[in-house]
Parts: structure tokens; sequence; C-alpha cells
């Protein structure tokens, strides 16, 4: 009823009705599909149990590979994780009109994936019932954990970006909350009551909520990019495989992170426009700016993995001389060349269309593959140098078991599993944000064409929108 | 205090209706809005809140975080001390990766805690929830001056849809 905008977007009802239409009826599709994953996380847990009573030799490890598939998905799930948050808290520090359907999508993506993440390196350590070792209280064993370690900086960077992840996804979605605790009834309603913290919309508490997510966008930067780095530090300051020791290796997995999950946040808006029928909020144009912002990390991923590549190839020391030719000619060349073919080649041709920016299925198969190629990426960055260690008396192979395949399956079962869940409960789609769009966005007709035009407060004049 | 509380269908008539109650000297400040989505005060006419603390109660906690991160990182490595290679058993270096993440810790758990007290601190205590808010309606809370009577305002609130007490 009340703010009404001229550019002919759907009305409050309709907005709220549409977005909130996934959380108000089930059909047996839902069930069909949630209930399989259910199974095949259930088969992972299986997996993981197994080889907690049977020990690591039910899974491909051996000498000198003592680190594979857990650690290359742990990387690879923390890379995912990064962008959802990262890519919201930039959106929204720059005001950019366009951000209001995707940030949700993002910060839950993100949310979903540390989630995963976490899991791997607790599996990894093998005897997972003891992690709370990594906890520094005083105990009777009279060990500390070593804070001068990567792998300690790691559950303190995870943890951090675990909290402010959750904390900066939830802030923004108490107003819908109460959207949705004005439309239920019966315990649901007590439920999102307890959840909205008392929100009644006043101006006092959306002045404050601009301003904690201000401080949460400002903060969460930092800490994404430090939590991918010291996932790269773990490799980067141990100095016995080849290919490790590189100063490089901080901002190219910051890149690389980047680059994979805003390829995941485009397979996730694509799924859930899909899925919901969320044309009329997650639009063409969405697609288009986040390919344009995904052809740029793609160049820019690919500018330091040349970097990494040229360095290693130009010193010729001869046991990094070896892993490289290996990756890239020897054993690994299948997935070396698929890796730069999905990462570095495709990508660049393609997503300089316009035409194929803005074609959904189009961005669904490449951002598919560009996961793909990061995936690819990450066991690479593993396996030769671990397999082509300096000495060749323990030169070995790695090849997955089942075991670990089960836990690879598991872990993407998982995470979808969460977000269809996650659909279910909340908004998937920022209500509030989207409705806010109608009061500053407006078409502006030059001659015979209208442009979308965004409203902006006057210099001197600023404090209001977020 | 005596509270009023009006619903506007619309942002138009809640700003006449904001006017009124001014030209009728009301103080801005006794006025608050209630509506849906975050509008700019100044679209209202009403003025900006600047008595926030927000931003200073996490770069203080940011400072007290970095300084756990020194006692976990420093001062409980001499504690208990690990010798690994001949390396330092407290280095400034590695202490810093520490301090930095206990920095935006406890900024962040200090920017979200803190909003969501304050959420649960406004002088709206005691509102009802009204679904029509959340559907786009605009609702305004006034706290009335002790000397004058609800009667005095109810004609600048004339465009409202319902006017209720709300004690």
């Amino acid at each position: 009823m009340a703010l009404e905008n001229q550019r002919g977007l759907p009305s409050d009802e309709q907005i709220i009705h549409d977005i909130l239409a996934p959380m108000q009826r089930t059909t047996w599709r839902f069930w069909v599909f949630s209930g399989s994953l259910a199974l095949i996380v259930a088969f992972g847990v299986f997996c993981f149990l197994f080889m907690q009573i049977k020990g690591f030799w039910v899974t491909g490890l051996s000498r000198p590979n003592m680190w594979a598939l857990l650690i290359a998905s742990f990387v690879f799930w923390i890379g995912l994780s990064h962008s959802g948050t990262l890519i919201s808290a930039i959106l929204r520090l720059t005001k950019a009109e366009w951000r209001r359907p995707v940030v949700r999508a993002a910060e839950a993506m993100t949310l979903f994936t540390i989630m995963v993440a976490g899991t791997f390196p607790i599996m990894h350590l093998g005897r997972a019932w003891l992690f709370y070792w990594l906890l520094p209280y005083p105990s009777e064993r009279m060990i500390w954990p070593n804070f001068r370690s990567p792998l300690m900086w790691d559950f303190m960077a995870i943890t951090t970006y675990l909290t402010g992840s959750t904390m900066y996804f939830y802030l923004p979605l108490i107003p819908d909350l109460a959207t949705v605790r004005d439309r239920t009834s019966g315990w649901r309603k007590s439920v999102y009551t307890a959840l909205t913290f008392g929100w009644r919309g006043s101006r006092e508490q959306w002045e404050r909520l601009e301003r904690a997510l201000a401080i949460l966008a400002v903060t969460i930067l930092p800490v994404a990019v430090s939590v991918h780095t010291i996932v790269s530090w773990d490799f980067a300051m141990a100095i016995a495989p080849p290919l490790w020791h590189t100063t490089v290796f901080g901002p190219y997995f910051v890149a690389g992170a980047i680059y994979s999950g805003l390829a995941l946040v485009i397979t996730v808006m694509a799924a859930l426009r899909w899925v919901y029928g969320l044309d009329t909020y997650i639009r063409p144009e969405h697609f288009d700016k986040m390919g344009k912002i995904l052809l740029t990390i793609a160049l820019i991923w690919f500018y330091l993995w040349w970097a990494d590549f040229l360095t290693n190839w130009y010193g010729r020391l001869p046991d990094e001389r070896i892993a490289l030719m290996q990756y890239l000619f020897g054993r690994f060349w299948p997935m070396s060349w698929g890796m730069l073919l999905f990462n570095a080649i495709l990508p660049p041709i393609c997503l300089s269309f316009t035409k194929f920016r803005r074609s959904i299925p189009a961005m669904i198969v490449l951002t598919f593959l560009i996961n793909v190629g990061m995936y690819l990426e990450r066991v690479l960055i593993l396996v030769p140098s671990l397999t082509y260690k300096h000495f060749p008396y323990v030169w070995g192979g790695y090849w997955p078991s089942w075991v670990e395949w089960g836990i690879f399956f598991g872990a993407f079962a998982g995470f979808t599993f969460l977000y269809t869940v996650f659909s279910k409960l909340i908004p998937v789609v920022s209500i509030w944000e989207v409705r806010e769009e109608r009061l500053y966005v407006t078409e502006k007709r030059v001659g015979k064409v209208a442009f979308p035009a965004v409203a902006l407060p006057m210099t001197g004049q600023e404090g209001g929108h977020g | 205090m005596a509270r009023l509380f009006a619903l506007f269908p619309d942002l138009d008539r809640t700003v006449e209706a904001i006017d009124a109650l001014k030209a009728q000297r009301l103080e801005a400040t006794r006025i608050d809005v209630l509506s849906s989505v975050p509008i700019p005060p100044e679209a209202m006419g009403l003025p900006v809140t600047e008595t926030f603390n927000q931003p200073r109660a996490a770069t203080g906690m940011g400072v007290v975080g970095s300084a756990f991160g020194f006692l976990l990182a420093g001062v409980t490595a001499l504690m208990y001390p690990l010798p690994t290679g001949g390396k330092p058993i407290v280095a400034m270096p590695t202490i810093g990766v520490v301090m930095y993440e206990t920095t935006m810790l406890f900024a962040i758990w200090t920017t979200f805690f803190y909003a969501l007290w304050l959420f649960k601190s406004g002088r709206y205590r005691g509102v009802p929830e009204d679904g029509r808010i959340q559907g786009g309606a605009i609702g305004l809370l006034l706290d009335l001056p002790p000397d004058r009577s609800r009667a005095e305002f109810e004609g600048a609130l004339s465009g409202a849809l319902e006017v209720r007490p709300c004690d």
C-alpha cells in the first residue's frame, strides 16, 4: 500500500508474496530431493565414521602423500565461502543498487560452505574426537597449542570468519524475519518473534541496523582476506615440498577463492531463480554484472597463476622442475590442462560477450566448469608437490579410496541440503532490500529510451539508505 | 509518559502529519517512525540521530581483543613453552596474526550483540506488533509532553488509517 515507485516493480504485497512463497508451499519434489541429499550425506557420515574406526589406511593416503583429497576439499570449500560475504560487503559498502536480490543468497552460501569446510580439518585430524585439544586450556597434559603454527592460525581465522559471517548474515535478516513473524501463527510465530529481538522497524532500529551492517562489512572484508591467506600459509610456510614455498601464495589463494566463490554465487542465483520462479527479482542484468566481476577475477587469478608458474619454471631448481614438469606434462597433465581450460581459457572468452553473460543456462554451465577447474587446482597444489618430494626414493602416487569419495560427495550433498532446508525457513531474497529499491530506483526517459535511475542523497544530506 | 500511535497508508501522508505535528510545537525527538524499509530521516524532516556509540564500542572492544590475542599467543606461550627447531618461544610476527584475528573477532561480536541490545532497548518497547507496517504502512509513535493532551494532536493525524493510545 505505502511506498510506491515509478519503475513498475511489483507492489509491496506482491514482493512479500513472491519471496515468501517457497516457505509456504512444499511439494513432493522438495521431499524427494532433500531426502536424496540426506541419504548421500548419511553415506558421507558413514564413510567418516568408518575411517575413524578403521584408521587412515582405508583412504588412499600413504607416504609421501599424507595430504590429499580431504585437505584439497578443505581448501576448496573455504575458498567457496570466501565470495559470499565478500561480495555482499563490497556491494553494500559501495551502495550498488543491483546488489539487493543477490546479497542474501551470497551470504547464506558463505555460511553453509564454511560449515562444510570446517568439518574437513577435524576429519583430517585422524582422531577427530580429540579436536578440542586445539583449544587453549590448562590441562593435565601440560600441552599448549602452538600459536606459531599456521594450522593454529587457521583455527583462529576460521572461527572468526564463521562467527562474523553468521552475524553478518543474521543482522539484515531480522527485518525479514519480522515480516514472516507478522504472517505466521502458533508456535512458528513464537519462534520468529524470538528471532527478531523485538524488531518493530523504528527509525532508531533502522539507523542502528545500517550502522552495524556498515561496521560488520568493514571488519569482515579483511577477515575474509586473512582466512584464505592463512590457508595458503599452511603450504607456503612448510619448506619441505617443492612449489609450495612461494610468497605469491597468499594473494593467489585469495584470488582463487573469490573466483570459485563468485562462480558458486552465480550458480546458486540461477538455481533459486529456476526452482522458486524468482525471475522478477533475479534478472539477467544481475548475471551480466556478476559476470563482469567474474571476468575481472578470472584475469587476476590467471595473472597470479602465471606469476607463480613463471617464477618456478625460470628458477629451474631441480626438484621444483621435476614437480612442475609432472604437473604440466607428466601424469597430471589431464588435470592441469583441464584446469587451465576451465579457469583460464574458457571464462575470459565466454564472459567477454554480453549475450553470454545474460544467458542464464550458459552461465550455469560456465560457473559449474569453473568450480570443477578450481577443485582440480586445489588437488594440483597438493598432490604433485607431495608425490615428487625432494628424494626419488620417496616418490609415490595417490588415488582416492571409496571412503574419500564418499566424504567428497557427502560434502556437496551436505551443502545443498543445508541450502534447501534454509530456503524453507528463511526468505532467500532480502525482502526489505528489494522493497527499498522501489524507493530509490526509478526510470528516467532520455528521448525514446527509459533508463533505470537511482536517487541518491544530495551532498551534505548523507546518512540515509543503505 | 503518554504515547500515541498512528498508522498511515503512505509516506506522503506521514510526512504531512510530521509537518503538522511540528507546526503544533511537538519536538522532532518525540516523533518516531515505524516502517518496513529504512527511510532517511531527512526525507521525513526529522533530525539524524548522532548519538550512537556503535563504532566506538567496536573499536574499543577491538583493542581489548588485540590485548587478548597478545595474552593468548604471547604470554601463555611463555607459561607453556614449546621449543621447536630453535625458534623463539615468543615471536612477534606470529603473535601479530593471532592478535589480528582476535581484534576482529571482538569487534564483530561487539557490533552484533550491541546492535541486538539496542534493538531491544528502544523506546518502542510496549508497542504492539502491527502486521500492516511490514505490509507497507507507516506508523508514527509520539511521546506526548506531560503538559499536553492527546486531543491537541489528533487533528494533525487526520490522514491516518488509525490512531490509538499506546501506553
